[in-house]
């Protein structure tokens, strides 16, 4: 008995060699995408909600605010393509925290995969997911007068500034999951920063709408400056300063958010 | 009967723990409310006063029907909820009466959305927004308001009671929500809407609510729209 149970040397053998990191990213990035897929909670939050806003928001302030609906759907696109990022986001939190309560965290850390593979996958997925909501938003956009009229090299570079942008929330989404103490605290912590951004974006109204003393915080506002650089990449206006203004933002997030996110992470317990 | 409102104030004191003691419903009722109010008031004061609104009198009643809808949404999550933990199961193993479960429910309803009313109408108060007739009519305009958020929350319980799970219900419940509170005459009068969706606008009952609390703030007519 005692000598038949000793295992194979050949099952002990050396451990399997550790998944490259790109390959760690991949695979949980499709294990982050099928998920997201499959909560219908996530897709409405993503996707519905921001078309439902544009729809309505078009219809109501179209007029009032923008002259027509057309015009206004030029500034409204880039508006909720930016801010979609952010609502969405708080589903990667959510999802975060659930890996983290259920031991999801504790399970990858003893598979051989890449360490990295984790926050990068969660951040990548985030990504994916604004650039297609961004797409729908376009789309639907597009019957109600927004263009690109900038040509194709534009059009990309729209669709890359929203998924760059977006990764903003992704880390701080990713960041408020690994501390949270419940998932509805996720959204509560993300929800007030981001309305309060929401409104205070040039993406409403253009700054000379808003009262004198709020135009610098309007004009300053990480939102306002994407909205400019998207609204400049598709109906036409200046893109290089806004473009700059919004790599700024979102390098300088990151330099704050993302290494919090790492550290926190890694002191997670084992 | 007076078993019944012992039991329901006991069961809307348990409702109101869980409420205080959740932080996303804390903001929900008293710090989103505010934000919606300035944001708007900001974003759109400026163009609307320059069209002849006076548009902090005219926006805190959407405000405030925007805030007795969070109170509906919020209630709705908390039926399903409590029916995802089997908390109904053991309310009727207690000797109980029956009632006191959606009468508990709708009693904690009434503080929240009490709660919402007061931080928005004193918001109001600070953009300058004011009751005409004076206290008779903050006492209609709250009496009706609460009647709002009451009639909201027994419309979203029917979904609370339904959906497959609390956040299921949140996120099916702002489907109706949004139309409804964004094509309505709170944030525009209804000629800034396309026309062919003036009628819904002008008709649809968040319309009538609204334009209905803001006649009595301005102590104007009340009995019919306007």
């Amino acid at each position: 008995m005692s000598s038949t149970a000793a295992p194979a040397p050949s099952a002990l053998g050396r451990p399997p060699a550790e998944l490259p990191w790109r390959r760690s990213v991949a695979v949980l990035t499709g294990r982050n995408a099928k998920r997201l897929l499959r909560s219908p909670v996530t897709l409405v939050q993503s996707v519905c909600f921001p078309t439902l806003l544009l729809l309505t928001l078009l219809a109501a302030f179209g007029r009032v605010i923008g002259g027509s609906v057309s015009d206004y759907a030029a500034r409204m696109v880039p508006q909720l393509v930016v801010a979609a990022g952010a609502f969405g986001a708080a589903g990667t939190g959510i999802a975060v925290h659930t890996d983290r309560v259920s031991g999801m965290i504790d399970r990858l850390r003893a598979l051989p995969i890449d360490r990295r593979g984790y926050l990068a996958a969660a951040v990548v997925a985030d990504a994916l997911r604004a650039a297609a909501a961004a797409a729908v938003l376009v789309v639907i956009g597009h019957a109600f007068g927004f263009r690109f009229h900038q040509g194709v090299a534009a059009m990309i570079g729209f669709f890359g500034i929203a998924a760059a942008f977006s990764t903003i929330w992704a880390w701080l989404a990713v960041r408020v999951g690994l501390v949270a103490s419940a998932s509805e605290a996720v959204g509560s912590a993300m929800n007030g920063p981001v309305l309060m951004l929401f409104f205070l974006s040039s993406g409403f109204v253009p700054v000379a709408g808003f009262p004198g003393w709020l135009q610098p915080v309007v004009r300053a506002n990480p939102l306002s400056v994407a909205v400019e650089a998207l609204i400049g990449l598709s109906a036409g206006g200046p893109v290089l300063v806004p473009v700059l203004q919004t790599a700024a933002w979102i390098t300088a997030l990151t330099l704050l958010l993302a290494p919090s996110a790492v550290r926190r992470y890694r002191s997670l317990a084992p | 009967m007076t078993a019944l409102l012992r039991d329901s104030s006991m069961v809307a004191e348990r409702n109101l723990r869980i409420m205080v003691r959740s932080p996303s419903s804390v903001l929900g009722a008293v710090l989103f409310p505010l934000i919606f109010l300035f944001g708007f008031f900001g974003v759109l004061g400026r163009s609307m006063d320059a069209r002849g609104l006076d548009y902090a009198q005219y926006l805190p009643p959407v405000i405030v029907i925007q805030a007795m809808f969070f109170t509906a949404i919020a209630s709705a999550f908390f039926l399903a909820d409590d029916r995802a933990r089997g908390m109904f199961d053991r309310y009727r193993s207690l000797p109980i009466a029956r009632g006191a479960i959606l009468g508990g429910r709708a009693a904690a309803d009434t503080v929240r959305a009490s709660a919402s009313l007061a931080v928005v109408v004193g918001g109001g108060t600070v953009l300058g927004f004011r009751f005409e007739p004076g206290p008779i009519g903050a006492v209609g305009f709250a009496g009706l308001a609460l009647l709002a958020a009451l009639t909201l929350a027994a419309g979203c319980g029917i979904i609370g009671l339904i959906a497959p799970s609390p956040e299921a219900a949140t996120s099916m419940l702002f489907l109706p929500y949004l139309p409804l509170l964004m094509l309505s005459t709170g944030f525009v009068p209804v000629e800034g809407f396309p026309g062919w969706l003036q009628p819904f606008v002008a008709w649809q009952p968040i319309s009538l609510t609204v334009d209905a609390l803001r006649a009595i703030a301005q102590g104007g007519p009340t009995a019919v729209p306007c």
